[in-house]
């Protein structure tokens, strides 16, 4: 459902060009759950950014169905992440003047077919805390709120930066662990980046980036449950 | 240590260079600040030290009074009075002027010298020439021969008691008495119609009839002296010469313009830097609590180094002393410019010997002390909380900003908004204080705008009762001696003469308690057709009508009988009862039936002026004939009078609404760009966010300017009350015997008010707007 061929990012920085991706090619298919592994610095945030509509390649082209991304307008680009993707970052970035209802209700207000925020947030197992402000939630309870908020409005697509990267093994688990049931449930695809092995158990593939190209993409067998990864 | 002070003042160039957009607006506010104060300062400074010296070179008076005629020797009499340390006398006359080649009336003051002795009191400046050495000679004032392009040894035509004499210009000259030079009837100086002239004494005493005799007293205090009795003591002595109530500079009408205006500009000298030093202080304190906000690992990081605190805070103070430096320099720049400007305006209003720039320097050491003030008050507040916090806590990031359940928060859950203007909500009223000084800063503006339009709309108001409602002749024609009334029928004959109506007028005394009162009745018919009064239908048929002021001043209410002592010709006292109050805007008169005042005097039919309409086109050949007759003591064209008054107001308000638009509007823009700049700053994170949820520009930028929109919609109707409230102190302010301005807040002034906000505001959302479109949303997104 969405195609990436020969993406290249080049960044420049002052007299230095940095090759963040070299012709990445990869093809998410509807309903999987991929892990990308990686070093840090290898480009995996750049290649999902690229494939979220939150940047643009240097070349290369990516399609969402027919649409082509790797040409589209700033406008149509808006579109596309309000319409077909969800997205969790590493460090939550919830709106701290909004509670965790009203944060989802930010994203339901402006989509076309959303489930009730109520709903959302219960299924990230968060019902007794939607009258509460970020400041009042531990970090993986944020990170809960901010998976409801991308989930909310049913994205054909949801990709993940590192959502365990700031939190510790025990929650950790609890947030990976609602982003398989989601996956399972909704059967939306999800991309899910970490620099942690072990994670990559969860994942119908596991693709490897390292120096901007893919170096191996391995398909699991049998996907261990979330809850069963220790790290 | 040396090389570490270059590294942090190195940082500070560089982080002030980055903010400079932001600084650089404070600066502004600072700058605009400084100069007003400067310029005002300066302004008064200039005015009080020229007028010092006038009135201490030239021996201005303390004391005067105006009588018909003593005899000279009742002089010597003043000169024992307790308290008189120099007493003078001289004549004085209104008279009618003509200058060759200027066909429109002219009304003079005529002024004695003396003809022996020199002058002892108000002497005379003279600009070139000389005093006059005999009665053919006279010394005209300096506007009046600019006006006139008049030169040494030209000549002019004094009309006096219906005789005409030619006499030669020896000198052009200034008085202290006369720096502000009006006409008795008008609301601004006309150099071309109105001029004062100063003759020997025997060309006056022979024309006036006045040999051995003096019609003005001037008077010099002692040092100490107590006037109130001197003038009770002098009303007494001249009681049966004519006198018309001994009066002090305070009620000189020179003085008094002079003095009203150095007022004025002390009330700006305070307020209007204080709007802006107030506003500058209050934006470098958010300025600066953002700075050290995002400076928080870096202050922990400096002081686990070793920094001390002081140094610290110094090297944070760096950013005010800039800003001020540059506010100081620029705001000075400006004032200098400006102030030699403003002075020379001043001296198109005012004679002065001569108006000097004088800059002073006590404002200037204040205006100083307080931005620099307030620039350490603004850093201080906001670096003393993380100074003291420890360096271990402030290495970890910060927590998310601390929203959390209070009662008003939960109101704003349970309000039916979408969650944008949640969000615009909570984050106005988590910050109230800065908040509620967005709003006042803001709606100063506002105020400021009103206040300053509604001046001109104002005195515009005044113009259009004056002339178009209340005094709707064309010309005024003051007679001689008190005439029959079939006088009129000759001036009705007079070419272009359309209509005409007869008036008279009385100087009188007016009593109430212990408190007199001179002015003059003014009487005309009940069904005039010229002559309105403000706010009545028509003149009463009996009793006597006043002016609110003068009601008010002599605490007289309807119904009582007032005291009117008739000091004309015929002089006599009876009680009249006051029978209505006017609310006339330009000067303070009493108003009688034309009949009934006569009935009063014990007089027929008669009067001592009168009223014209005329045809403008055959104004010449009217004032020829008006010239040659003696019976007209003199006459005024006051319809062209209002012509060149709106003329003048049409070219000041441009000018002054330009300055006060400008004032007003960068106060505007640096409080909405400054709120812009830090909302963006503290919530870029989050507007990203937004864009990466999928919202477009268009609805975050609503999410960051609608707080500020809603501070400039709550500050609009707040900025109408603070206007609407200075002005209405302004108008008791500026209430005085000369004119009370009207007290009307018209629509459109509400309309400019709210007008000018949005445009300042709409301009610094612009700037904010390309800002806003240059974020880079991946970036926001991972740096924590
Ligand atoms: N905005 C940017 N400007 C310049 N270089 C960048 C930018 N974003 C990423 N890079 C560089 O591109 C490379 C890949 O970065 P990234 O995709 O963030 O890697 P990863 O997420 O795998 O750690 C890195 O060398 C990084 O420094
Ligand atoms: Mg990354």
């Amino acid at each position: 459902m969405l195609r990436a061929e020969a993406l290249s990012k080049v960044y420049h920085m002052g007299e230095v060009e940095i090759h963040a991706l070299r012709g990445v090619s990869l093809e998410l298919v509807s309903g999987e759950l991929v892990v990308l592994l990686g070093a840090s610095g290898s480009g995996k945030s750049t290649l999902l950014n690229i494939m979220g509509g939150l940047d643009t390649p240097t070349s290369g082209q990516l399609f969402y169905g027919d649409t082509a991304l790797h040409q589209a307008s700033d406008r149509e680009l808006t579109r596309f992440r309000r319409d077909h993707v969800g997205f969790v970052f590493q460090f939550y970035n919830l709106i701290p003047s909004l509670t965790a209802r009203e944060n989802v209700a930010m994203v339901t207000d402006i989509a076309r077919n959303p489930m009730r925020p109520e709903e959302a947030l219960e299924r990230v197992g968060l019902s007794g805390r939607m009258d509460h402000f970020p400041a009042q939630l531990s970090g993986g309870e944020q990170q809960r709120v901010a998976i409801a908020r991308a989930v909310a409005k049913r994205p054909e697509i949801l990709l993940c930066d590192e959502p365990t990267g700031a939190l510790d093994s025990n929650t950790g688990g609890l947030v990976l662990d609602v982003l398989q049931q989601i996956n399972q449930e909704l059967g939306t695809t999800t991309a899910v980046i970490t620099h942690n092995a072990i994670i990559a158990d969860m994942a119908n593939r596991v693709i490897r980036l390292s120096d901007g190209k893919i170096s191996d993409i391995h398909t699991n067998t049998t996907q261990r449950p979330a809850r069963e990864l220790q790290w | 240590m040396v090389s570490a002070q270059a590294t942090l003042l190195a940082k500070l160039l560089r982080e002030v260079w980055l903010a400079r957009a932001q600084l650089f607006a404070i600066a502004i506010v600072v700058a605009v600040g400084v100069m007003v104060l400067m310029i005002m300062t300066t302004a008064k400074q200039s005015l009080t030290n020229a007028q010092q010296t006038f009135y201490n070179e030239h021996r201005f008076a303390d004391v005067f009074l105006e009588l018909t005629r003593a005899p000279r020797n009742l002089l010597t009499q003043v000169q024992e009075m307790p308290g008189v340390a120099v007493a003078e006398a001289r004549i004085r006359s209104a008279a009618r002027v003509e200058v060759s080649g200027f066909a429109d009336p002219i009304q003079a003051q005529l002024v004695s010298v003396p003809e022996q002795q020199t002058q002892l009191l108000n002497t005379l400046h003279l600009q070139r020439g000389m005093l006059p050495t005999n009665s053919r000679q006279v010394v005209v004032a300096q506007p009046f021969a600019e006006a006139h392009k008049l030169q040494l040894h030209d000549s002019i035509t004094a009309i006096l008691n219906g005789r005409r004499t030619e006499l030669e210009i020896v000198g052009i000259a200034i008085s202290p008495e006369y720096i502000y030079q009006i006409g008795p009837a008008d609301i601004m100086p006309d150099y071309q119609r109105y001029g004062v002239l100063w003759l020997r004494e025997d060309a006056l005493a022979a024309a006036l009839d006045m040999d051995g005799a003096f019609n003005s007293l001037l008077i010099q205090l002692e040092a100490q002296a107590d006037s109130a009795t001197l003038k009770l003591r002098l009303d007494q002595v001249f009681e049966n010469y004519g006198g018309r109530g001994a009066y002090t500079r305070e009620e000189q009408i020179s003085h008094r313009f002079l003095s009203e205006e150095l007022k004025q500009l002390g009330t700006n000298a305070v307020f209007l830097p204080l709007v802006f030093l107030g506003t500058s202080a209050f934006l470098f304190n958010i300025f600066m609590q953002r700075q050290i906000h995002t400076q928080q690992q870096i202050i922990a990081i400096m002081k686990a180094f070793g920094y001390r605190p002081a140094t610290i805070f110094l090297h944070y103070l760096g950013f005010s002393s800039l800003v001020v430096l540059v506010g100081l320099i620029l705001g000075l720049l400006l004032s200098h410019w400006l102030s030699a400007t403003m002075v020379e305006l001043y001296s198109l209003y005012f004679s002065f010997i001569d108006l000097n720039v004088d800059t002073n320097w006590r404002s200037l050491a204040i205006a100083v002390l307080v931005t620099f003030a307030a620039g350490f008050v603004g850093t201080w507040r906001a670096i003393y909380k993380a100074i003291r916090v420890p360096p271990a806590q402030a290495m970890r990031p910060p927590n998310p900003p601390n929203f959390h359940q209070s009662r008003i928060n939960h109101f704003i859950a349970t309000m039916r908004l979408n969650q944008a203007w949640r969000i615009i909500l909570r984050n106005l009223v988590r910050h109230p204080l800065r908040s509620t000084l967005s709003i006042t800063g803001v709606a100063l503006a506002g105020g400021l705008l009103l206040f300053g339009s509604y001046q001109f709309q104002a005195i515009s108001t005044m113009l259009d009762r004056n002339y178009r409602v209340e005094q709707q002749m064309d010309v005024i024609v003051h007679f001689s001696q008190v005439t029959d009334a079939q006088a009129l029928a000759s001036l009705a004959a007079l070419p272009g003469v359309n209509y005409v109506e007869g008036m008279r007028s009385v100087p009188v005394r007016l009593h109430s308690g212990t408190t007199v009162y001179s002015t003059s009745v003014s009487a005309f018919s009940p069904d005039s057709k010229l002559r309105q009064l403000a706010s009545m239908r028509s003149l009463p048929d009996a009793g006597l009508v006043l002016t609110d002021h003068l009601a008010q001043q002599l605490s007289l209410e309807l119904d009582q009988q007032v005291r009117v002592e008739f000091i004309g010709e015929r002089r006599m006292t009876q009680a009249i009862p006051l029978v209505a109050i006017t609310n006339e805007a330009i000067g303070v008169g009493a108003y009688m039936a034309l009949p009934e005042l006569n009935r009063i005097l014990l007089e027929s039919d008669v009067l001592s002026g009168a009223w014209l309409l005329i045809d403008a086109t055959e104004k010449e050949a009217l004032y020829a004939r008006l010239n040659e007759m003696p019976q007209i003591a003199g006459y005024s064209h006051i319809r062209e009078a209002e012509e060149k008054l709106r003329s003048y107001m049409d070219d000041t308000v441009l000018t002054a609404m330009s300055i006060i638009f400008v004032l007003a509007g960068s106060l505007t823009f640096a409080m909405v760009y400054n709120n812009a700049r830090i909302a963006l700053a503290e919530r870029e994170r989050e507007l990203s966010t937004l864009r990466v949820l999928g919202y477009s520009y268009a609805e975050v930028a609503i999410i960051l300017f609608g707080e500020l929109l809603l501070v400039v919609l709550i500050a609009i109707p707040l900025g109408w009350l603070v206007g609407f409230l200075f002005a209405a102190g302004m108008t008791e302010l500026m209430s005085s015997e000369l004119f009370r301005i009207p007290f009307v807040v018209s629509r459109q002034l509400f309309g400019l008010s709210a007008l000018g906000v949005l445009t300042a505001a709409a301009i610094a959302v612009m700037f904010m707007l390309r800002r806003l479109q240059r974020i880079d949303l991946v970036a926001a997104l991972k740096a924590e």
